[in-house]
Protein backbone atom coordinates (compact mmCIF):
# COMPACT_ATOMS: atom_id res chain seq x y z
CA UNK A 1 0.00 0.00 0.00
CA UNK A 2 1.33 3.32 -0.93
CA UNK A 3 1.96 6.10 1.42
CA UNK A 4 -0.76 7.96 2.13
CA UNK A 5 -0.71 11.33 3.20
CA UNK A 6 -4.06 13.78 4.06
CA UNK A 7 -3.93 17.61 4.37
CA UNK A 8 -3.77 17.17 8.41
CA UNK A 9 -0.71 15.05 7.90
CA UNK A 10 0.93 17.57 6.10
CA UNK A 11 0.12 20.52 7.63
CA UNK A 12 1.49 18.31 11.23
CA UNK A 13 4.44 17.17 9.50
CA UNK A 14 5.50 21.39 7.92
CA UNK A 15 4.75 22.48 11.30
CA UNK A 16 7.17 19.94 13.08
CA UNK A 17 9.57 20.95 10.33
CA UNK A 18 9.23 24.22 10.94
CA UNK A 19 9.21 24.43 14.00
CA UNK A 20 12.72 22.04 14.57
CA UNK A 21 14.52 24.25 11.66
CA UNK A 22 13.49 27.58 13.67
CA UNK A 23 14.70 26.31 16.70
CA UNK A 24 18.27 24.94 14.65
CA UNK A 25 18.68 27.81 12.61
CA UNK A 26 19.33 25.13 9.91
CA UNK A 27 19.17 26.19 6.27
CA UNK A 28 17.32 22.91 5.36
CA UNK A 29 15.42 20.35 6.85
CA UNK A 30 13.91 17.28 4.97
CA UNK A 31 12.21 14.49 5.63
CA UNK A 32 13.31 11.65 3.49
CA UNK A 33 12.07 8.44 2.86
CA UNK A 34 14.77 5.33 3.04
CA UNK A 35 13.95 4.50 -0.04
CA UNK A 36 15.65 8.20 -1.31
CA UNK A 37 12.13 9.94 -1.78
CA UNK A 38 11.91 13.48 -0.17
CA UNK A 39 8.24 13.33 1.72
CA UNK A 40 8.35 17.16 2.93
CA UNK A 41 10.90 19.56 3.61
CA UNK A 42 11.50 23.45 4.77
CA UNK A 43 14.28 25.06 2.90
CA UNK A 44 13.84 28.97 2.69
CA UNK A 45 16.62 29.83 0.87
CA UNK A 46 15.48 27.10 -2.05
CA UNK A 47 19.59 26.51 -2.80
CA UNK A 48 20.02 22.91 -2.63
CA UNK A 49 18.13 20.25 -4.98
CA UNK A 50 16.17 18.46 -2.44
CA UNK A 51 15.27 15.87 -4.71
CA UNK A 52 19.11 14.51 -4.92
CA UNK A 53 19.89 15.48 -1.15
CA UNK A 54 16.93 12.93 -0.16
CA UNK A 55 18.16 10.29 -2.72
CA UNK A 56 22.09 10.92 -1.30
CA UNK A 57 21.03 10.78 1.88
CA UNK A 58 19.03 7.57 1.66
CA UNK A 59 21.81 5.83 -0.05
CA UNK A 60 24.65 7.42 2.56
CA UNK A 61 22.19 5.97 5.21
CA UNK A 62 21.84 2.87 3.91
CA UNK A 63 25.59 1.82 3.21
CA UNK A 64 26.11 3.24 6.64
CA UNK A 65 23.97 1.00 8.09
CA UNK A 66 25.60 -2.06 6.26
CA UNK A 67 28.66 -0.33 8.01
CA UNK A 68 27.03 -0.67 11.25
CA UNK A 69 26.11 -4.27 10.86
CA UNK A 70 29.78 -4.82 9.86
CA UNK A 71 31.10 -3.47 13.67
CA UNK A 72 28.34 -5.67 14.99
CA UNK A 73 25.54 -2.73 16.01
CA UNK A 74 21.96 -2.88 14.18
CA UNK A 75 22.88 1.01 12.94
CA UNK A 76 23.85 4.18 13.71
CA UNK A 77 20.98 6.28 14.62
CA UNK A 78 22.72 10.03 13.74
CA UNK A 79 25.27 11.12 11.35
CA UNK A 80 27.18 14.00 10.98
CA UNK A 81 28.56 15.24 7.49
CA UNK A 82 31.10 17.71 8.67
CA UNK A 83 32.07 20.26 5.51
CA UNK A 84 34.07 23.50 5.90
CA UNK A 85 31.82 25.54 6.29
CA UNK A 86 28.35 23.65 5.79
CA UNK A 87 27.13 20.31 8.16
CA UNK A 88 24.61 17.72 7.04
CA UNK A 89 23.04 15.64 10.04
CA UNK A 90 21.02 13.02 9.27
CA UNK A 91 18.72 10.55 12.05
CA UNK A 92 16.53 8.10 11.94
CA UNK A 93 12.85 8.92 12.39
CA UNK A 94 11.39 5.11 12.02
CA UNK A 95 12.03 2.50 9.88
CA UNK A 96 11.02 3.81 6.87
CA UNK A 97 12.14 7.63 6.93
CA UNK A 98 14.88 9.84 8.22
CA UNK A 99 15.34 13.78 8.77
CA UNK A 100 18.38 15.14 7.07
CA UNK A 101 19.45 18.72 8.38
CA UNK A 102 21.81 20.99 6.60
CA UNK A 103 23.37 23.87 8.56
CA UNK A 104 26.17 25.78 8.24
CA UNK A 105 27.97 28.26 11.62
CA UNK A 106 25.20 30.20 12.24
CA UNK A 107 23.78 26.62 14.14
CA UNK A 108 25.91 24.25 16.94
CA UNK A 109 25.85 20.97 15.99
CA UNK A 110 24.30 20.45 19.96
CA UNK A 111 20.89 22.89 19.35
CA UNK A 112 20.55 21.04 15.88
CA UNK A 113 20.55 17.41 17.19
CA UNK A 114 17.87 18.54 20.26
CA UNK A 115 15.57 20.01 17.77
CA UNK A 116 16.04 17.43 15.08
CA UNK A 117 15.56 14.49 17.88
CA UNK A 118 12.66 15.96 19.34
CA UNK A 119 11.00 16.70 16.04
CA UNK A 120 11.68 12.71 15.08
CA UNK A 121 9.75 11.49 17.87
CA UNK A 122 7.07 13.87 16.61
CA UNK A 123 7.10 12.73 13.52
CA UNK A 124 7.66 9.07 13.97
CA UNK A 125 3.94 9.35 16.19
CA UNK A 126 2.65 11.11 13.51
CA UNK A 127 3.51 8.04 11.08
CA UNK A 128 1.96 5.34 13.52
CA UNK A 129 -1.03 7.34 13.37
CA UNK A 130 -0.90 7.54 9.78
CA UNK A 131 -0.15 3.50 9.60
CA UNK A 132 -3.04 2.49 12.10
CA UNK A 133 -5.49 4.70 9.87
CA UNK A 134 -4.45 2.80 6.50
CA UNK A 135 -6.50 4.56 3.20
CA UNK A 136 -9.73 5.04 5.21
CA UNK A 137 -10.20 8.60 4.63
CA UNK A 138 -8.72 9.16 1.14
CA UNK A 139 -10.85 8.94 -2.46
CA UNK A 140 -8.61 6.42 -5.13
CA UNK A 141 -7.03 7.41 -7.64
CA UNK A 142 -8.78 7.79 -11.46
CA UNK A 143 -8.26 5.09 -13.17
CA UNK A 144 -7.04 7.40 -16.32
CA UNK A 145 -3.98 8.46 -14.59
CA UNK A 146 -2.04 6.10 -15.74
CA UNK A 147 -2.69 6.61 -19.58
CA UNK A 148 -2.66 10.07 -19.12
CA UNK A 149 0.72 10.16 -17.67
CA UNK A 150 2.02 8.19 -20.89
CA UNK A 151 0.39 10.83 -23.15
CA UNK A 152 2.46 13.28 -20.96
CA UNK A 153 5.71 11.11 -21.36
CA UNK A 154 5.03 11.83 -25.15
CA UNK A 155 4.66 15.47 -25.22
CA UNK A 156 7.85 15.24 -23.07
CA UNK A 157 9.92 13.56 -25.15
CA UNK A 158 8.54 15.27 -28.33
CA UNK A 159 8.83 18.52 -26.97
CA UNK B 1 7.19 2.86 -1.52
CA UNK B 2 5.16 5.05 -3.54
CA UNK B 3 3.71 7.99 -1.90
CA UNK B 4 0.71 10.08 -2.52
CA UNK B 5 0.06 13.30 -1.07
CA UNK B 6 -3.23 14.81 -0.70
CA UNK B 7 -2.70 17.81 0.17
CA UNK B 8 0.05 19.30 -2.11
CA UNK B 9 -2.06 16.81 -4.72
CA UNK B 10 1.80 14.61 -5.35
CA UNK B 11 2.34 11.12 -6.80
CA UNK B 12 6.17 10.14 -5.84
CA UNK B 13 7.21 6.67 -6.93
CA UNK B 14 10.49 5.14 -7.59
CA UNK B 15 11.54 3.12 -10.63
CA UNK B 16 14.87 1.11 -10.79
CA UNK B 17 16.39 0.34 -13.52
CA UNK B 18 18.35 -3.30 -13.39
CA UNK B 19 20.54 -5.68 -15.06
CA UNK B 20 23.51 -6.71 -15.75
CA UNK B 21 27.11 -4.81 -16.39
CA UNK B 22 27.52 -2.53 -19.20
CA UNK B 23 24.04 -3.58 -20.52
CA UNK B 24 23.01 0.15 -20.72
CA UNK B 25 20.80 1.31 -17.72
CA UNK B 26 22.88 4.39 -16.87
CA UNK B 27 22.76 5.15 -21.05
CA UNK B 28 19.07 4.71 -20.70
CA UNK B 29 19.09 7.57 -17.96
CA UNK B 30 21.20 9.70 -19.79
CA UNK B 31 18.76 9.43 -22.72
CA UNK B 32 16.34 10.26 -20.73
CA UNK B 33 17.82 13.21 -18.84
CA UNK B 34 18.77 14.47 -22.52
CA UNK B 35 15.11 14.21 -24.34
CA UNK B 36 13.62 15.55 -21.87
CA UNK B 37 13.01 19.03 -20.92
CA UNK B 38 15.24 20.87 -17.80
CA UNK B 39 11.36 22.06 -16.78
CA UNK B 40 10.28 18.70 -16.22
CA UNK B 41 13.76 17.22 -14.62
CA UNK B 42 16.48 17.51 -12.36
CA UNK B 43 20.21 16.58 -12.63
CA UNK B 44 21.67 13.23 -13.27
CA UNK B 45 23.02 12.46 -10.07
CA UNK B 46 25.85 10.06 -10.84
CA UNK B 47 28.38 8.44 -8.63
CA UNK B 48 30.32 6.44 -10.51
CA UNK B 49 34.37 5.17 -10.92
CA UNK B 50 36.77 6.95 -12.57
CA UNK B 51 35.70 4.77 -15.73
CA UNK B 52 32.43 5.26 -15.99
CA UNK B 53 31.00 2.36 -14.10
CA UNK B 54 28.07 2.68 -11.89
CA UNK B 55 29.78 2.53 -8.22
CA UNK B 56 26.54 3.19 -6.23
CA UNK B 57 23.98 4.29 -8.65
CA UNK B 58 22.24 7.07 -10.49
CA UNK B 59 19.81 9.12 -10.15
CA UNK B 60 17.24 11.49 -12.54
CA UNK B 61 13.87 12.59 -10.66
CA UNK B 62 10.98 13.52 -13.01
CA UNK B 63 8.50 15.68 -12.71
CA UNK B 64 5.71 15.56 -15.15
CA UNK B 65 3.80 18.55 -13.70
CA UNK B 66 0.00 18.09 -13.34
CA UNK B 67 -1.53 15.05 -14.75
CA UNK B 68 -5.45 14.67 -13.79
CA UNK B 69 -5.21 17.00 -10.67
CA UNK B 70 -1.99 15.41 -9.12
CA UNK B 71 1.96 16.45 -9.37
CA UNK B 72 3.05 13.00 -11.22
CA UNK B 73 6.84 12.80 -9.96
CA UNK B 74 9.49 9.60 -11.12
CA UNK B 75 12.51 8.92 -9.32
CA UNK B 76 14.47 6.65 -12.08
CA UNK B 77 17.52 4.94 -10.30
CA UNK B 78 20.05 2.68 -12.19
CA UNK B 79 22.11 0.12 -10.31
CA UNK B 80 25.59 -1.11 -10.26
CA UNK B 81 25.44 -4.26 -12.86
CA UNK B 82 28.95 -5.67 -11.84
CA UNK B 83 28.44 -8.95 -9.97
CA UNK B 84 30.51 -7.99 -6.61
CA UNK B 85 28.29 -4.59 -5.54
CA UNK B 86 25.33 -6.76 -4.83
CA UNK B 87 25.02 -5.46 -1.95
CA UNK B 88 24.82 -2.03 -3.30
CA UNK B 89 21.93 -3.25 -5.53
CA UNK B 90 19.66 -4.39 -2.89
CA UNK B 91 19.96 -0.84 -1.09
CA UNK B 92 18.97 0.72 -3.97
CA UNK B 93 15.73 -1.57 -4.55
CA UNK B 94 14.54 -0.38 -1.53
CA UNK B 95 11.23 1.41 -1.63
CA UNK B 96 10.86 0.33 -5.80
CA UNK B 97 7.68 0.81 -7.46
CA UNK B 98 8.46 -0.71 -10.72
CA UNK B 99 11.62 -2.54 -12.40
CA UNK B 100 13.29 -2.42 -15.56
CA UNK B 101 14.84 -4.82 -16.44
CA UNK B 102 17.45 -3.76 -19.08
CA UNK B 103 18.88 -6.90 -21.27
CA UNK B 104 21.88 -6.87 -23.57
CA UNK B 105 20.97 -8.68 -26.81
CA UNK B 106 24.46 -9.53 -27.38
CA UNK B 107 24.64 -13.59 -27.24
CA UNK B 108 27.51 -13.77 -25.54
CA UNK B 109 25.61 -11.82 -22.42
CA UNK B 110 22.70 -14.06 -22.59
CA UNK B 111 23.76 -15.86 -18.99
CA UNK B 112 24.80 -12.47 -18.24
CA UNK B 113 21.31 -11.51 -18.41
CA UNK B 114 19.75 -14.68 -16.80
CA UNK B 115 21.89 -14.19 -13.60
CA UNK B 116 20.79 -10.72 -13.42
CA UNK B 117 17.63 -11.50 -13.81
CA UNK B 118 17.43 -13.87 -10.96
CA UNK B 119 19.59 -11.78 -8.59
CA UNK B 120 16.79 -9.27 -8.90
CA UNK B 121 14.43 -11.72 -7.90
CA UNK B 122 16.49 -13.04 -4.86
CA UNK B 123 17.49 -9.41 -3.87
CA UNK B 124 13.65 -8.47 -4.11
CA UNK B 125 12.75 -11.64 -1.78
CA UNK B 126 14.67 -9.71 0.76
CA UNK B 127 12.30 -7.24 0.72
CA UNK B 128 9.63 -9.90 0.89
CA UNK B 129 8.33 -8.41 -2.55
CA UNK B 130 7.93 -10.72 -5.38
CA UNK B 131 8.61 -9.51 -9.03
CA UNK B 132 5.82 -11.54 -10.73
CA UNK B 133 3.46 -9.16 -8.45
CA UNK B 134 4.73 -5.92 -9.46
CA UNK B 135 5.02 -3.57 -12.06
CA UNK B 136 7.82 -4.43 -14.58
CA UNK B 137 8.83 -4.56 -18.52
CA UNK B 138 12.24 -5.87 -20.10
CA UNK B 139 13.70 -3.77 -22.52
CA UNK B 140 15.92 -5.76 -25.61
CA UNK B 141 18.98 -3.29 -25.96
CA UNK B 142 21.66 -3.31 -28.38
CA UNK B 143 19.35 -4.14 -30.90
CA UNK B 144 21.44 -2.59 -33.41
CA UNK B 145 24.68 -5.49 -33.02
CA UNK B 146 25.46 -7.65 -35.38
CA UNK B 147 25.16 -11.00 -32.73
CA UNK B 148 21.84 -9.64 -31.77
CA UNK B 149 19.85 -12.59 -30.16
CA UNK B 150 16.37 -12.49 -31.90
CA UNK B 151 14.14 -11.41 -29.85
CA UNK B 152 11.70 -14.00 -29.62
CA UNK B 153 14.94 -16.30 -28.39
CA UNK B 154 15.42 -13.26 -25.80
CA UNK B 155 11.46 -13.41 -24.87
CA UNK B 156 11.67 -17.35 -24.53
CA UNK B 157 14.29 -16.99 -22.36
CA UNK B 158 14.03 -13.71 -20.33
CA UNK B 159 10.35 -13.07 -20.85
CA UNK B 160 8.22 -16.03 -20.23
CA UNK B 161 5.53 -14.44 -18.65
CA UNK B 162 5.13 -11.62 -21.20
CA UNK B 163 5.64 -8.96 -19.52
CA UNK B 164 5.63 -5.91 -21.77
CA UNK B 165 9.10 -6.09 -23.54
CA UNK B 166 10.65 -3.07 -25.62
CA UNK B 167 13.43 -3.49 -28.01
CA UNK B 168 15.67 -0.43 -27.92
CA UNK B 169 19.33 1.09 -28.71
CA UNK B 170 19.69 3.60 -25.61
CA UNK B 171 22.77 5.49 -27.34
CA UNK B 172 20.40 6.64 -30.20
CA UNK B 173 17.75 6.89 -27.73
CA UNK B 174 15.50 4.32 -29.96
CA UNK B 175 12.59 2.78 -27.41
CA UNK B 176 13.92 4.23 -24.48
CA UNK B 177 10.94 6.82 -24.28
CA UNK B 178 8.52 3.57 -24.51
CA UNK B 179 10.09 1.79 -22.34
CA UNK B 180 9.94 4.64 -19.73
CA UNK B 181 6.05 5.16 -20.97
CA UNK B 182 5.28 1.26 -20.61
CA UNK B 183 6.25 0.88 -16.68
CA UNK B 184 5.61 4.43 -15.54
CA UNK B 185 1.95 3.46 -17.26
CA UNK B 186 1.72 0.09 -14.95
CA UNK B 187 3.44 1.96 -11.75
CA UNK B 188 0.04 4.37 -11.99
CA UNK B 189 -2.32 2.03 -12.81
CA UNK B 190 -1.61 -0.84 -10.05
CA UNK B 191 -1.60 2.26 -7.75
CA UNK B 192 -4.88 3.53 -9.05
CA UNK B 193 -5.73 -0.16 -8.15
CA UNK B 194 -4.22 -0.51 -4.77
CA UNK B 195 -6.03 2.81 -3.88
CA UNK B 196 -9.59 1.94 -5.26
CA UNK B 197 -9.89 -1.82 -3.63
CA UNK B 198 -8.24 0.45 -0.04
CA UNK B 199 -10.88 2.74 -0.15
CA UNK B 200 -14.76 1.78 1.51
CA UNK B 201 -17.89 2.65 0.39
CA UNK B 202 -19.37 1.48 -3.03
CA UNK B 203 -20.41 4.38 -4.17
CA UNK B 204 -16.76 5.61 -4.36
CA UNK B 205 -16.34 2.84 -6.82
CA UNK B 206 -19.12 3.43 -8.70
CA UNK B 207 -18.84 7.21 -9.06
CA UNK B 208 -15.03 5.83 -10.75
CA UNK B 209 -17.44 3.63 -12.74
CA UNK B 210 -19.01 6.33 -14.42
CA UNK B 211 -15.78 8.34 -15.08
CA UNK B 212 -13.81 6.12 -16.73
CA UNK B 213 -13.02 6.17 -20.52
CA UNK B 214 -11.90 3.70 -22.76
CA UNK B 215 -8.31 3.95 -23.83
CA UNK B 216 -8.11 3.90 -27.37
CA UNK B 217 -4.97 1.84 -28.27
CA UNK B 218 -3.04 3.93 -31.13
CA UNK B 219 -3.07 0.78 -33.54
CA UNK B 220 -6.89 -0.06 -33.33
CA UNK B 221 -8.49 2.11 -35.15
CA UNK B 222 -12.42 3.02 -33.65
CA UNK B 223 -15.07 1.46 -35.87
CA UNK B 224 -18.52 3.17 -35.12
CA UNK B 225 -19.84 -0.70 -35.10
CA UNK B 226 -19.57 -3.88 -35.61
CA UNK B 227 -17.45 -4.71 -39.46
CA UNK B 228 -16.77 -7.78 -41.53
CA UNK B 229 -14.30 -9.98 -39.66
CA UNK B 230 -11.73 -10.58 -42.72
CA UNK B 231 -14.01 -11.51 -45.02
CA UNK B 232 -11.26 -11.83 -47.58
CA UNK B 233 -9.11 -13.85 -45.66
CA UNK B 234 -12.14 -16.37 -44.30
CA UNK B 235 -12.60 -16.47 -48.27
CA UNK B 236 -8.76 -17.48 -48.82
CA UNK B 237 -8.20 -20.01 -46.18
CA UNK B 238 -11.78 -21.07 -44.79
CA UNK B 239 -11.25 -18.46 -41.84
CA UNK B 240 -13.77 -17.29 -39.39
CA UNK B 241 -16.90 -16.25 -40.04
CA UNK B 242 -17.86 -12.82 -40.70
CA UNK B 243 -17.84 -10.40 -38.35
CA UNK B 244 -16.12 -12.81 -35.78
CA UNK B 245 -15.35 -10.65 -32.43
CA UNK B 246 -13.07 -11.74 -29.88
CA UNK B 247 -12.74 -9.97 -27.07
CA UNK B 248 -9.45 -9.45 -25.37
CA UNK B 249 -10.12 -9.48 -21.60
CA UNK B 250 -9.25 -5.98 -20.38
CA UNK B 251 -7.28 -6.14 -17.39
CA UNK B 252 -6.60 -3.24 -15.72
CA UNK B 253 -6.59 -4.40 -12.16
CA UNK B 254 -3.74 -6.05 -10.77
CA UNK B 255 -4.83 -8.74 -9.30
CA UNK B 256 -2.35 -10.28 -7.47
CA UNK B 257 -1.10 -8.36 -3.92
CA UNK B 258 2.37 -7.27 -3.13
CA UNK B 259 3.59 -9.56 0.40
CA UNK B 260 2.93 -7.13 3.09
CA UNK B 261 5.55 -4.85 4.28
CA UNK B 262 6.63 -4.36 7.39
CA UNK B 263 4.05 -3.96 9.88
CA UNK B 264 4.93 -0.25 10.39
CA UNK B 265 3.42 0.48 6.99
CA UNK B 266 0.72 -1.89 7.15
CA UNK B 267 -2.46 -0.24 8.82
CA UNK B 268 -5.84 -2.20 9.20
CA UNK B 269 -7.14 -4.42 6.72
CA UNK B 270 -9.92 -2.82 4.68
CA UNK B 271 -12.50 -4.77 3.49
CA UNK B 272 -12.13 -4.32 -0.62
CA UNK B 273 -14.98 -2.10 -2.18
CA UNK B 274 -15.15 -5.07 -4.81
CA UNK B 275 -17.86 -6.22 -1.84
CA UNK B 276 -20.45 -4.94 -3.75
CA UNK B 277 -19.52 -4.80 -7.28
CA UNK B 278 -17.21 -7.27 -8.25
CA UNK B 279 -16.59 -6.87 -12.30
CA UNK B 280 -12.70 -6.35 -12.08
CA UNK B 281 -11.23 -3.53 -13.72
CA UNK B 282 -9.43 -5.22 -16.30
CA UNK B 283 -7.87 -3.20 -19.55
CA UNK B 284 -5.69 -4.68 -22.18
CA UNK B 285 -3.76 -3.67 -24.82
CA UNK B 286 -1.82 -6.81 -26.21
CA UNK B 287 -0.51 -7.82 -29.76
CA UNK B 288 -1.68 -11.53 -30.66
CA UNK B 289 -0.89 -14.19 -32.67
CA UNK B 290 -4.18 -15.34 -34.73
CA UNK B 291 -4.00 -19.26 -35.04
CA UNK B 292 -6.60 -21.68 -36.85
CA UNK B 293 -6.22 -25.02 -36.82
CA UNK B 294 -3.32 -24.35 -34.97
CA UNK B 295 -1.83 -22.77 -37.76
CA UNK B 296 -0.52 -19.22 -37.43
CA UNK B 297 -2.57 -17.56 -40.19
CA UNK B 298 -1.66 -14.00 -38.81
CA UNK B 299 -1.54 -11.25 -36.49
CA UNK B 300 -3.62 -9.09 -33.84
CA UNK B 301 -4.21 -6.02 -31.77
CA UNK B 302 -6.76 -6.42 -28.80
CA UNK B 303 -7.79 -4.26 -26.49
CA UNK B 304 -10.34 -5.05 -23.89
CA UNK B 305 -11.39 -2.40 -21.39
CA UNK B 306 -14.17 -2.09 -18.63
CA UNK B 307 -16.40 0.78 -19.32
CA UNK B 308 -19.71 2.00 -17.46
CA UNK B 309 -22.82 3.23 -19.42
CA UNK B 310 -24.53 6.35 -18.20
CA UNK B 311 -27.18 4.24 -16.24
CA UNK B 312 -23.51 3.18 -14.49
CA UNK B 313 -24.50 -0.32 -15.71
CA UNK B 314 -20.85 -2.13 -16.32
CA UNK B 315 -19.67 -3.87 -18.79
CA UNK B 316 -16.46 -4.54 -20.99
CA UNK B 317 -15.66 -3.39 -24.85
CA UNK B 318 -13.30 -5.13 -27.02
CA UNK B 319 -11.35 -3.44 -30.02
CA UNK B 320 -9.40 -5.80 -32.28
CA UNK B 321 -7.56 -5.13 -35.65
CA UNK B 322 -6.49 -8.45 -37.16
CA UNK B 323 -4.10 -8.69 -40.38
CA UNK B 324 -4.53 -11.99 -41.81
CA UNK B 325 -1.90 -13.70 -44.17
CA UNK B 326 -0.26 -10.27 -44.12
CA UNK B 327 -2.60 -9.06 -46.97
CA UNK B 328 -6.24 -8.76 -45.13
CA UNK B 329 -6.95 -6.48 -42.88
CA UNK B 330 -10.05 -5.55 -40.44
CA UNK B 331 -11.09 -4.28 -37.60
CA UNK B 332 -14.15 -4.64 -35.28
CA UNK B 333 -15.30 -4.13 -32.23
CA UNK B 334 -18.03 -5.62 -29.59
CA UNK B 335 -19.34 -5.43 -25.92
CA UNK B 336 -18.68 -7.85 -23.54
CA UNK B 337 -19.95 -9.05 -20.77
CA UNK B 338 -18.85 -11.03 -17.53
CA UNK B 339 -18.50 -14.84 -17.64
CA UNK B 340 -17.21 -16.36 -14.68
CA UNK B 341 -13.74 -17.48 -13.25
CA UNK B 342 -12.08 -20.83 -14.71
CA UNK B 343 -8.72 -22.32 -14.37
CA UNK B 344 -6.98 -23.30 -17.53
CA UNK B 345 -3.26 -24.99 -17.82
CA UNK B 346 -0.83 -22.93 -19.36
CA UNK B 347 2.65 -24.02 -19.49
CA UNK B 348 1.47 -27.31 -17.57
CA UNK B 349 0.92 -25.01 -14.59
CA UNK B 350 -2.50 -24.08 -13.61
CA UNK B 351 -3.80 -20.23 -14.54
CA UNK B 352 -6.93 -18.63 -13.16
CA UNK B 353 -8.58 -16.98 -16.08
CA UNK B 354 -11.27 -14.23 -15.78
CA UNK B 355 -14.08 -15.41 -18.63
CA UNK B 356 -15.80 -12.43 -20.75
CA UNK B 357 -18.14 -13.33 -23.84
CA UNK B 358 -20.61 -11.20 -26.24
CA UNK B 359 -23.56 -9.67 -25.24
CA UNK B 360 -26.48 -11.12 -26.00
CA UNK B 361 -27.66 -8.49 -28.23
CA UNK B 362 -24.15 -8.58 -29.43
CA UNK B 363 -24.46 -12.15 -30.26
CA UNK B 364 -27.90 -11.27 -32.00
CA UNK B 365 -25.24 -10.20 -34.76
CA UNK B 366 -22.18 -12.08 -34.38
CA UNK B 367 -20.48 -15.18 -33.78
CA UNK B 368 -20.49 -16.36 -30.05
CA UNK B 369 -16.95 -15.00 -28.93
CA UNK B 370 -15.19 -15.99 -25.57
CA UNK B 371 -12.26 -13.80 -23.59
CA UNK B 372 -9.53 -15.07 -20.98
CA UNK B 373 -8.03 -12.80 -19.48
CA UNK B 374 -5.45 -14.07 -16.71
CA UNK B 375 -5.65 -13.30 -13.42
CA UNK B 376 -2.54 -12.25 -13.02
CA UNK B 377 -0.55 -8.86 -12.91
CA UNK B 378 0.38 -9.94 -16.19
CA UNK B 379 -3.08 -10.23 -17.96
CA UNK B 380 -2.60 -11.81 -21.02
CA UNK B 381 -5.70 -12.34 -22.88
CA UNK B 382 -7.07 -15.37 -24.67
CA UNK B 383 -9.84 -14.88 -27.44
CA UNK B 384 -11.73 -17.21 -29.83
CA UNK B 385 -14.61 -16.88 -32.06
CA UNK B 386 -16.46 -19.38 -34.60
CA UNK B 387 -15.11 -19.28 -38.25
CA UNK B 388 -15.83 -21.16 -41.24
CA UNK B 389 -14.16 -24.71 -40.78
CA UNK B 390 -13.22 -23.87 -37.69
CA UNK B 391 -12.33 -21.85 -34.84
CA UNK B 392 -10.01 -18.69 -34.55
CA UNK B 393 -7.85 -18.26 -31.63
CA UNK B 394 -5.61 -14.87 -30.70
CA UNK B 395 -2.83 -15.92 -28.30
CA UNK B 396 -0.53 -13.81 -26.56
CA UNK B 397 2.11 -13.27 -29.48
CA UNK B 398 4.72 -16.33 -29.52
CA UNK B 399 2.42 -18.36 -27.27
CA UNK B 400 -0.22 -21.08 -27.73
CA UNK B 401 -3.86 -22.02 -27.05
CA UNK B 402 -3.91 -22.80 -23.11
CA UNK B 403 -5.35 -26.45 -22.40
Amino acid sequence: MPLILTKADQDAIQGTLKEALQKSKARCIALVDQGGRCLAHVAPAKEFDVDALAALTAASFASTRALAVLVGETEFFSLLHQGETKRIHNIVVDNERLLSVVFDQRATAGKVRLAVETAAERLAARFREIARRGASEVSPLQSSLAEDTGKRLDQLFDS
Amino acid sequence: MASINYAFKEISCKIVFYGPGLCGKTTNLQAIHTSVPQKFRGDLVSLATEQDRTLFFDFLPLDLGEVRGFKTKFQLYTVPGQVYYNATRRLVLRGVDGIVFVADSAREAMENNRESLANLRENLESYDLNLDQMPWVIQFNKRDLPTAVPREEMEAILNPDHVPSIEAVAPKGIGVKETLKSVATLVLRRLSEMTETAVVGASTLERKAAEQQVVRAQKVSLAAGPTEVAAAAASATASPAAAAKPVPPVAAAGETQRPGRPAAQTGPTVAPVRARVELPDLHVLQSCDMRWGGLRIGAAVVEVSRRATPDRKIHYFLNCQTTCLGLFRNAWNCTLEWGAEETKTVDSQPVSFYVLKATSSARKREPDIHVWVKNAFDKACYVSFPALGGTVRLTPSGREWFK
